[in-house]
């Protein structure tokens, strides 16, 4: 059984008024316990939509969300359990601490589920450790914090749930270079360290690709793929087609293609592609000798 | 007498009072002197906390140097008295679009700094279709602002400053809360007014294919210029940048890379096509 099942799932806006709009159209999908799926799409595509029905924030229209086994709307007035294990990130999270130190901040959560003290301090701590702040940070206010700070608060108190899904809309939207590698690697180690399972929502193929087993790709509310990441890529043009920007690497070993180079067309990191230019420049070289 | 002069600012934030501990203040800006002529495209690259965005706030006196001077067509930024002609002929487009628009309809808000400038009806009208047209959004001239798209609303931010017709205009990281698409909306309409128009740009970014588009690039870390030049020259010192933990486009790490593995690729390729040619130039030569 997967962990998360996802059937027909749809969500259409102001049914019945002149603004319907299908922002989500007949999505099915499996995720198992322990992926790391990127999903990606550009604004309007419904990625948004999508995520917020997974734990319930949005009923859907049409079609169901599968938690292990179980509709998450089974039982409506059990929905607050399902946010507990699918925990969700919003995008610009740090607009939304409001205790007056970071510690209560990211114990928020936890205390909602009813946890012990002593539990709660040890997931608190925990949760700070995975996105690296420092103890002293605890004891001070939010606002004290600085914006990549602030960030991994909110996140840490999401974190502190430890929600069997992680849900991360957008997480390193307006961080500089150094802000968001530090960010993601954090993510892909508690990825790695709490083998829950992890979805990360992003305008970036590159920042995706680089820790993502499987990319969906969302259109028009529509699945356009779901695959794994390396053959997500090599679907590179129809993905540019779509309006979706692929990384530079991708482009370059595309158009090299063209020109008639034998190259594998799901190459998406510079090291790969150092790899196989050389391959192609030692067996010319070979060649030559022979 | 260049158009911005920067000579020897120095910059620093007091620590909140209240912080005993930490009650020391912060350098930004660490003698930093560079000059800006008419006409030119300028990208300021640099981390958070480089002092990119400090050194912004200064170009039209939001912020004064605690030493130093800065100076627009000479006018030094921190006499009062000129400090409305250099806003006029420098304007300023920051990060959140959001934080920009202030009016209900967008043609109003295009007109809000022309009419805080005293001009003319008649003339603000003819300003702020220009300057609408300019950035590509005179049919939303109707619209409001808060149902556009961030790149919309960020475009409308720019309309905005051009209908007051800046000689230069500063953009802190306008593209930092887009999408790709309305990234690309804003750099090609940053490159078509500076094309066309030829107003001075200075574009504060952190992303390596914005900057570049630009004729000059200044890097700076810790307060200080560590490279400045075009965008080939810099880009160029890969070595230099990934130790300051800077990227360069993906398309200049290949070929450095490459380089490196013995491959004699010509240049610094800034793009995919500057790339692509590179590579085949050399893999036909058998």
């Amino acid at each position: 059984m997967s962990l998360l099942e996802i059937n027909n799932l749809s969500f259409t806006y102001g049914t019945g008024t002149a603004f319907e709009k299908k922002a989500v159209n007949d999505v099915s999908l499996k995720i198992e316990q322990g992926e790391f799926i990127g999903i990606i799409g550009h604004t309007g595509s419904g990625k948004s939509t999508f995520i917020q029905m997974l734990n319930g924030l949005i009923k859907p229209t049409q079609g169901q969300v599968l938690l292990d086994g179980t509709d998450i709307w089974a039982n409506p007035k059990q929905i607050r359990k399902v946010r507990f294990r699918v925990g969700m990130v919003f995008q610009y999270p740090e607009y939304q601490l409001f205790e007056e130190t970071v510690e209560k901040d990211i114990a928020f959560g936890p205390q909602n589920m009813g946890l012990s003290k002593d539990k709660i301090k040890e997931r608190v701590e925990s949760a700070a450790r995975f996105v690296d702040l420092k103890p002293e940070l605890l004891k001070k206010s939010p606002f004290e914090l600085s914006g990549g700070e602030k960030r991994r608060a909110a996140i840490a108190g999401v974190i502190a749930m430890n929600p069997d899904v992680l849900i991360l809309d957008e997480p390193t939207a307006g961080l500089d270079p150094r802000g968001r590698d530090v960010l993601l690697s954090q993510i892909a180690s508690y990825h790695k360290s709490s083998n829950n399972t992890v979805l990360l929502v992003s305008h970036s193929m590159e920042d995706i690709s680089r820790i993502a087993d499987r990319i969906l790709v969302m259109n028009k509310g529509n699945m356009f793929a779901f695959d794994e990441t390396k053959k997500i890529f090599s679907r590179g043009e129809e993905i540019e087609k779509i309006g979706l920007q692929i990384p530079q690497i991708t482009k370059i070993m595309i158009k090299l293609g063209k020109k008639g180079y034998k190259l594998p067309s799901d190459i998406y990191s510079v090291d790969q592609a150092v790899y196989e230019i050389m391959k192609i420049r030692n067996s010319q070289v070979s060649k030559k000798k022979g | 007498m260049a158009f911005i002069e920067v000579e020897n600012v120095v910059f620093s934030y007091e620590a909140e009072a209240e912080e005993t501990e930490s009650n020391q203040s912060k350098t930004v800006l660490k003698n930093l002197s560079l000059s800006v002529e008419k006409g030119e495209f300028v990208a300021l690259l640099g981390h958070n906390g480089s002092g990119k965005s400090t050194l912004a706030k200064m170009f039209n006196g939001i912020l004064q140097p605690e030493k130093g001077a800065v100076k627009v067509c000479g006018m030094n930024t921190a006499d009062e008295e000129k400090l409305l002609d250099i806003r006029k002929k420098v304007g300023l487009v920051l990060q959140n679009p959001d934080n920009q628009l202030v009016a209900s309809i967008v043609e109003e808000d295009v007109a809000f700094g022309p009419e805080n400038l005293g001009i003319e009806p008649k003339e603000i009208r003819r300003r702020v279709d220009e300057a609408l047209k300019a950035v590509d959004m005179y049919e939303y001239r109707r619209h409001a602002p808060h149902k556009l798209s961030g790149g919309q609303k960020q475009r409308v931010a720019i309309a905005g400053i051009i209908a007051m017709e800046p000689d230069c205009i500063v953009l802190d990281e306008p593209t930092a809360m887009l999408d790709p698409q309305g990234r690309k909306e804003v750099m090609d309409t940053i490159v078509k007014l500076n094309k066309e128009k030829q107003i001075t740009i200075i574009l504060i970014t952190h992303y390596m294919d914005e900057a570049a588009l630009a004729d000059r690039l200044i890097v700076l870390d810790g307060g200080k210029i560590l490279a400045d030049g075009t965008p080939k020259e810099v880009f160029s010192h890969v070595e230099l940048l990934k130790s300051h933990s800077l990227d360069v486009p993906q398309s200049t790490e290949l070929a450095y890379k490459l380089k490196s593995a013995g491959l004699k690729i010509d240049g610094t390729p800034l793009n995919v096509e500057e790339c692509v040619e590179a590579i085949d130039k050399v893999l036909k030569k058998k």
